[in-house]
């Protein structure tokens, strides 16, 4: 198992170095030049040559490469001309913001999406079932950014339960709770496709798991059903779970994006928002990696969670 | 052996015992004769805003069934004209990705060696973004509009599907017929495409069917953040989008309608998806 460890943590160097090189050929993927596409078309020819060098513009590919992955590394992630300042003062904080939006999504939509699929499952055929799974096939196919507007809607103009956006209260005194109740609102928008994806995903799973021989064998020692299903189906249909859920992570991320744009919520996509609109590429550049970054790092957990509760997969792996 | 027959009682027979699958296959076809028709369907043009009194019209309205947007726009008729662009930006880029997945994926899979392994790994690369992400960041690099969105769209699902027929393909190449094949004097490409092909392409259909509906809620995404078609072009990802300043003054319909044409319309792709899986694939089930 340690072998497989390992083997994973390494594999991530050559994915990280090839998310690196592909963020960063996207600056040079901009049509025409960089330099004047930052600056916008009134800049001078003395300007223009300035930021040229400033960007390293005027060096070999490899080169640029390599210097922009000594900044990178030291935590420097660029200059922002749009906003004038360092991109790492602004963007760090923000990533923090993004990743507490995140992580309640996930918490959420784990709870959900398991707790509603594994009822269903056991009550297979119930009134709950059937509509829960009916609701969640059309929930998979919801854009993240329209239900965070209609629950603004419905939760927070036409009710007003919940805050419209922010994350803290500009006149309170912030603290934990009040965090808590500006999240609801974005966490619950950003979680539902996924809610829907897993609840499917894990019935299924627990339902595969139910249809074994050794639960008709148990039920006939008269072990209780709660027993048999906590203790057994769950147990085993636990590494097939942990799989649907590490798979919901890149969509989780992807709808906090939308979540934090309209909610207001001061994350790394509300930044890369308003540096699309500003053309502020720069910016783009290290959100982009920044989040690219953290995902390859979520994927490398759920892996390693993955080995550790299923031993039958690093047998298969090691061979 | 009449096999057309049996391929044909074989739709059907799903085709009855899967109302959900009739269901979305009706919404696809109404929906495609609504977007060939729009012009005669509508009550209005998708610009027309001949009654600047008429805005903001609750729905019901006389004369507008979904009421009117700020601009005193028929919703109704914008939804209408809304297929052309919802069914051309789902359809085209999944086609395209399938057709370079499908020669991508059997090259790597068919060769494996040095050929698939770098081929794979240069997608690997790609797995490493939330496919929503790249998507934004190609299309924040091209600039927006519709044709650089489907650009995006290819090159993000791509690597994706590249997987499944390079999975597929290295499943097919353990077979005793490509062997034969080999052995009878077959040129490789012919054993590729000819032989390989066939067996690896029900897959991708049915993962192409589920793909059109991920990638219409992809899209809308992307008009939502303004990288997509732009105003006044009839979009419903536009349309949602530009319905949240009404929505922030407590008139939701100019979000709420555009936004179930999409859930609609993406279900409906989904259910082709599982239907197409039950059909052509059921081993997958």
């Amino acid at each position: 198992m340690y072998k497989y460890i390992i083997s994973r943590l390494l594999y991530v160097i050559p994915v990280l170095i090839g998310v690196t090189i592909l963020v960063f050929l996207m600056i040079h993927l901009i049509p025409g030049d960089p330099a004047q596409t930052i600056l916008g078309g009134e800049a001078t020819k003395s300007a223009l040559a300035k930021l040229r060098s400033q960007m390293g513009l005027d060096q070999p590919l490899i080169i640029q490469y390599f210097d922009w992955l000594k900044k990178i590394i030291t935590g420097n992630l660029g200059f922002s001309y749009t906003l004038h300042m360092n991109i790492a003062s602004e963007l760090l904080p923000k990533f923090w913001n993004s990743i507490i939006l995140t992580l309640a999504s996930l918490v959420i939509a784990i709870i959900l999406g398991v707790g509603s699929g594994v009822l269903s499952a056991i009550y297979k055929g119930s009134i709950f079932d059937k509509v829960f799974m009916a609701i969640s096939s059309i929930g998979a196919s919801i854009p993240v950014f329209w239900i965070a507007l209609m629950l603004m809607w419905l939760l927070a103009l036409q009710y007003p339960i919940f805050p419209i956006n922010g994350m803290v209260n500009m006149r309170g005194n912030g603290g934990p709770l009040d965090l808590l109740y500006h999240l609801v609102l974005p966490a619950f928008a950003t979680s539902l496709v996924s809610v829907a994806v897993i609840a499917q995903l894990t019935r299924n799973a627990v339902l595969d798991e139910i249809k074994k021989d050794y639960v008709s064998f148990f039920k006939s020692f008269n072990l209780s059903k709660v027993h048999i299903n906590i203790f057994h189906v769950l147990r085993n249909a636990l590494p097939p779970i942990i799989n649907i859920i590490g798979l919901q992570v890149g969509y989780i991320i992807g709808g906090a994006l939308f979540s934090e744009i309209v909610f207001s919520w001061p994350g790394v996509g509300q930044a890369m928002y308003t540096a699309i609109s500003s053309k502020d590429y720069p910016m783009i550049q290290a959100g982009i990696l920044l989040i690219a970054c953290g995902f390859v790092f979520v994927n490398l957990i759920v892996d390693i969670i993955n080995i550790m509760i299923n031993p039958k997969l690093h047998e298969s792996v090691s061979k | 052996m009449n096999t057309e027959l049996s391929w044909g009682s074989k739709v059907m027979r799903i085709f009855g015992k899967d109302k959900t699958a009739a269901l979305g296959i009706t919404i696809i076809i109404v929906t495609a004769l609504v977007a060939i028709f729009a012009d005669w369907l509508s009550p209005y043009g998708p610009n027309s805003a001949a009654d600047t009194a008429q805005r903001l019209a609750m729905p019901g309205t006389a004369g507008h069934l979904f009421g009117t947007d700020d601009q005193g726009r028929d919703i109704l008729s914008r939804i209408i004209y809304g297929t052309r662009t919802s069914l051309f930006s789902s359809i085209v880029p999944v086609v395209i990705s399938a057709v370079v997945s499908m020669c991508l994926g059997i090259i790597a899979g068919f060769f494996q060696g040095r050929i698939g392994n770098s081929l794979m790994r240069i997608m690997d690369v790609f797995f490493a973004f939330p496919s929503v992400l790249l998507a934004i960041a190609i299309a924040a690099i091209l600039g927006p509009g519709l044709l650089n969105v489907c650009i995006a769209m290819v090159i993000v699902r791509i690597p994706y599907m590249t997987r499944i027929v390079y999975t597929d393909t290295i499943q097919e190449m353990q077979k005793e017929y490509v062997e034969a094949s080999r052995a009878y004097g077959m040129g490789r490409a012919a054993v590729m495409f000819r032989e390989i092909m066939p067996n690896v392409l029900p897959s991708l259909i049915v993962y192409s069917a589920t793909l059109c509906g991920v990638t219409i809620v992809t899209v809308a995404g992307l008009s939502f953040i303004g990288l997509g078609v732009q105003p006044p072009t009839a979009d419903w990802g536009l349309m949602a989008s530009e319905g949240q300043n009404v929505l922030m003054q407590g008139d939701p319909y100019v979000t709420l309608f555009p936004g179930l044409a999409i859930i609609i319309l993406a279900f409906a792709f989904s259910t082709l998806g599982d239907w197409l899986r039950d059909l052509l694939d059921p081993t997958q089930k």
